[in-house]
């Protein structure tokens, strides 16, 4: 013996207690998480009294005053979600076929990295310009009726934008898994490339397109700095059309929590938001899964 | 299929009546070289897209950015402030964070790839981790700021902000690391396996080895995405300028650059709240620190590469 | 090896075998229900070479992993029945699996040289295993077990370069030298030479006649009947997961008794 080493099944259970470990932290950190936020938010309703009913449904936040009417936070925040998430679907889908169909070497080794470039750009410098590119766009096409130019649209072009490399990535990666033999199948009968995508690839790679959106339209209703800096930050009334200020429920919560006393109703109205945030976060986690396991049945 | 099938049967038909085929041939080839026009000019506003956003803020900061003082003078200076605090303590920040979340990424990683038994423990665990990557940062934020900050007690802190990032970090690294341990082939891991070895001598001296480049690639990208993060920051390393002493010794005091239980503002935050709160002369300094930002961002990304690159190549040569 | 075993670890109920290693209806069920090998029982000796034959898919391979027990490292797959080593059951739950796979070694069907040196390559188990002293006895443990594997000569003035350098045939033997440098008693041998040329493929049965006659066990997984009359002294086919018949190679060849071992050597299937 050269030296003295661990019996193997001694060794064997080191690294299974300690790998385990990280993942059980892992998860009491996220179960922690959620217990927090769901007691805190939840005693907005059960301890200080805010009705539900009036929360869901009320159209004025303005919690100085004691009015806890969260709809036009919400109304705003899935406004914002589907507007980016249909500025960005065809451009992310052009892309994504132009790169796996039509240029797969200029797709890896040129677009795909660049692409990732634009995931590692902040949020906070997305706001940077939105503010002062879109707001003053919106200014110059809708002249008075954009008001300062925050609002409703800028906040979803700017939203568009960042979620764009999202959708790309994962169209690409749905797109490339199709196998190549559902293309020369397609190419063998005489179709043309464009019949060929159309009716074949794009049909297949579907689930995972969804999927694709999903996690897109994820980002953009949890998206906080970017958003904060267009949008305008009008909590008190519901927004008349797409180009009036508003907030959604991630800007009320950046404005609001710094100010909010800990323990005071005002503070739990927020973790109220939080807890609407976190429950539709889950709620597109388990879409993305009933679309998962939907796929596996699918191919049996 | 059906459609194509279907225009196929009608186009052999019409044929056979004395139709023009060509016409139908002219008009599908037309139809495609439409499509991959518009695909071309989408992929060229992309492309222009960000482009035009990296030069914009190069435009607008760099010569902030390049100031003579700028990255070397304090935030609070009456005359001139720069961003010294903000840059150290991004970095400080940045390297805290990887040195918690590294560790136990790479644990997890190992576990759900080598050990995690088939059963509802694995699935709740990898289903944990997944919630944690879709939750907003500012809910995380918010939970960092009522547990790290007040439950646990650590304050407006250094280290309450690394944990908030942490928990954003994970599920990105865990991703990335359980991808590269899988993408090395079964039969290194039977092989190990068959020598007698145990599944934890064969991750170590074998398989991590061999997806190294994969990892740190991945570790370095995740990096430039933690650097830029601010939203989980403000409520829990809080957002006002810090004067850094780094002279200072004395390790409690909030001055002292190493002490990871006083506040501390990053160079994203830092944008965020000069943009809150405008103040005259406060424009150049945002587009500044944005500069400096993206090309910290730009260096890690490149970074990334090269260095994935580099341990490839030295572990197949050697 | 394995009378030496640790005191202390709990000694398996004893079972008299006049053979070294030998099963008795052992069976394999994967994804717990499905038994992909029906109860074989088959008996391997030292210094013979014993050939697995049949059509693919016919549980051969199934069977071989059993030997040193790797299908335990499957998620889901339950082995039945005896595995008598050395007088010992070994599927049993209390059986040291690292102690195992050190006397019972296994090489598999694609090379699976380690990202590291060929020294390395070698003595990566020994010294996990912590069999190596010092310099002295590790250059020894090197040269000996390439030699057996007839590589040192191709190899031993680039011992520190990387063993992804060697070409296709001598990875595999790297792979038969780092096994042999564990000093096990019996290789199992998973189609070793499916993915090469048949010059390393010469070279590689060569070398498996040589470890049978320096005393070790050997089995060996094939779907060339050629090689299994080339490398074997006896030789059982594998057919829909039952072991059909089992005997003499020459027998096996020459005077086939089953009627679906005569259609597979007359290649009517496979």
């Amino acid at each position: 013996m050269a030296k003295q080493l661990l019996p193997k099944r001694r060794l064997e259970n080191v690294g299974l207690g300690l790998t385990g470990a990280c993942v059980a932290l892992v998860a009491v950190i996220v179960v922690t998480l959620i217990v927090m936020v769901a007691q805190q938010g939840l005693s907005a309703f059960f301890v200080d009294g805010i009705d539900f009913g009036a929360f869901i449904t009320g159209t004025s936040w303005v919690p100085s005053d004691g009015k806890y009417g969260a709809l036009p936070l919400i109304v705003t925040s899935f406004g914002v979600m589907v507007l980016s998430t249909l500025f960005t679907l065809p451009v992310a889908l052009g892309s994504a076929i132009f790169v796996v169909e039509v240029r797969p070497g200029f797709g890896r080794k040129v677009f795909q990295p660049l692409v990732e470039l634009l995931v590692g750009i902040p949020s906070v410098v997305y706001g940077l310009i939105g503010l002062t590119v879109v707001n003053a766009a919106m200014r110059a096409v809708f002249g008075d009726a954009a008001g300062t130019g925050a609002g409703i649209l800028s906040g979803a072009i700017v939203l568009a934008v960042m979620i764009l490399p999202t959708v790309t990535t994962l169209s690409i990666d749905a797109l490339a898994a199709v196998p190549n033999q559902y293309r020369e199948g397609s190419y063998a009968l005489g179709c043309t490339r464009w019949q060929t995508v159309w009716h074949v690839v794009l049909k297949s790679a579907l689930p995972s397109l969804m999927t694709a959106v999903i996690l897109g339209m994820t980002r953009a209703f949890g998206e906080t700095l970017a958003v904060q800096m267009v949008i305008g930050g009008v909590e008190k009334i519901m927004p008349a059309g797409l180009l009036s200020p508003a907030a959604t429920l991630t800007t009320a919560l950046t404005s609001g929590f710094a100010n909010a006393t800990t323990g005071s109703v005002q503070y739990h109205a927020l973790w109220a938001l939080g807890l609407l945030l976190m429950g539709m976060s889950l709620f597109f986690i388990l879409i993305i899964h009933l679309i998962g396991s939907k796929g596996a049945k699918d191919r049996g | 299929m059906a459609s194509i099938t279907t225009s196929k049967a009608a186009s052999v038909e019409s044929g056979g009546l004395g139709v023009d085929l060509d016409a139908h041939a002219r008009r599908i080839g037309k139809q495609d070289r439409v499509a991959t026009g518009i695909l071309t000019v989408i992929v060229a506003f992309v492309l222009f897209l960000l482009g035009a956003i990296v030069a914009f803020i190069l435009v607008k900061g760099l010569g902030k950015a390049l100031a003579p003082g700028f990255l070397t003078t304090a935030p609070t200076a009456a005359e001139n402030p720069g961003i010294s605090s903000e840059l150290f303590d991004s970095f400080y920040m940045l390297i805290i964070t990887l040195l918690i979340s590294v560790p136990i990424s790479l644990g997890a990683a190992i576990f759900l790839v080598e050990y995690a038994p088939d059963n509802w423990v694995t699935k709740a665990a990898s289903t944990a981790i997944e919630t944690l990557s879709s939750l907003p940062s500012i809910v995380v934020g918010m939970f960092g700021s009522l547990f790290f900050v007040v439950t646990l007690g650590w304050g407006i802190s250094i280290l309450a902000g690394a944990m908030a990032l942490t928990m954003f970090n994970i599920p990105i690294l865990v991703r990335v690391i359980q991808r590269a341990l899988e993408d090395v082939p079964r039969s290194q891991r039977d092989a190990g396996l068959a020598m007698g070895l145990t599944r934890w001598e064969t991750t170590l001296h074998v398989l991590l080895p061999a997806a190294m480049p994969a990892i740190v690639t991945g570790v370095v990208i995740s990096a430039g995405r933690v650097f830029g993060e601010a939203a989980a920051l403000i409520f829990t390393s809080g957002s006002a300028a810090v004067n850094i002493n780094f002279a200072s010794l004395n390790l409690a005091s909030p001055r002292n650059p190493w002490n990871i239980f006083r506040p501390a503002e990053t160079l994203a935050v830092h944008i965020w709240k000069l943009k809150m709160e405008p103040s005259p002369g406060n424009d150049e300094i945002v587009w500044g620190t944005a500069a400096v930002l993206i090309i910290c961002v730009l260096l890690f990304n490149v970074l990334a590469r090269v260095l994935g690159k580099f341990l490839a190549k030295k572990m197949t040569s050697e | 090896m394995r009378n030496q075993t640790p005191a202390g670890t709990p000694a398996a109920p004893t079972v008299t075998s006049a053979h070294l290693l030998e099963t008795n209806d052992v069976t394999v069920k994967y994804n717990y229900t499905k038994e992909s090998l029906h109860p074989t029982s088959l008996s391997f000796d030292k210094g013979t070479v014993t050939a697995l034959i049949g059509p693919s898919g016919c549980g051969k391979s199934t069977f071989l992993r059993c030997l040193n027990l790797m299908n335990r490292e499957i998620p889901k797959c339950v082995v039945g029945g005896q595995i008598i080593y050395h007088d010992h059951d070994i599927n049993t739950k209390d059986e040291n699996l690292f102690e195992l796979r050190k006397s019972i070694g296994m090489v598999f069907q694609q090379p699976t040289p380690f990202r590291k040196s060929i020294r390395e390559n070698i003595l990566f188990a020994p010294k996990r295993h912590g069999r190596v002293a010092d310099k002295a006895s590790a250059d020894e443990l090197v040269e000996k077990s390439l030699s057996q594997a007839a590589l040192w000569d191709e190899v031993k003035d680039k011992l520190d370069q990387s063993a992804l350098a060697l070409s296709g045939g001598q990875q595999q033997r790297l792979c038969i030298a780092r096994t042999l440098a564990m000093k096990p008693d019996v290789v199992l041998f998973d189609e070793p030479c499916s993915a090469l040329d048949p010059i390393s493929t010469f070279a590689v049965e060569e070398t498996i006649r040589d470890i049978a006659d320096s005393g070790i066990c050997v089995a060996i997984v094939t779907h060339n009947m050629e090689q299994a009359t080339r490398v074997s002294d006896r030789t059982a086919f594998f057919y829909m997961g039952d072991m059909i018949e089992f005997g003499e190679t020459r027998q096996i060849f020459l005077a086939p008794k089953d009627q679906k071992l005569v259609d597979y050597l007359t290649g009517r299937f496979g």
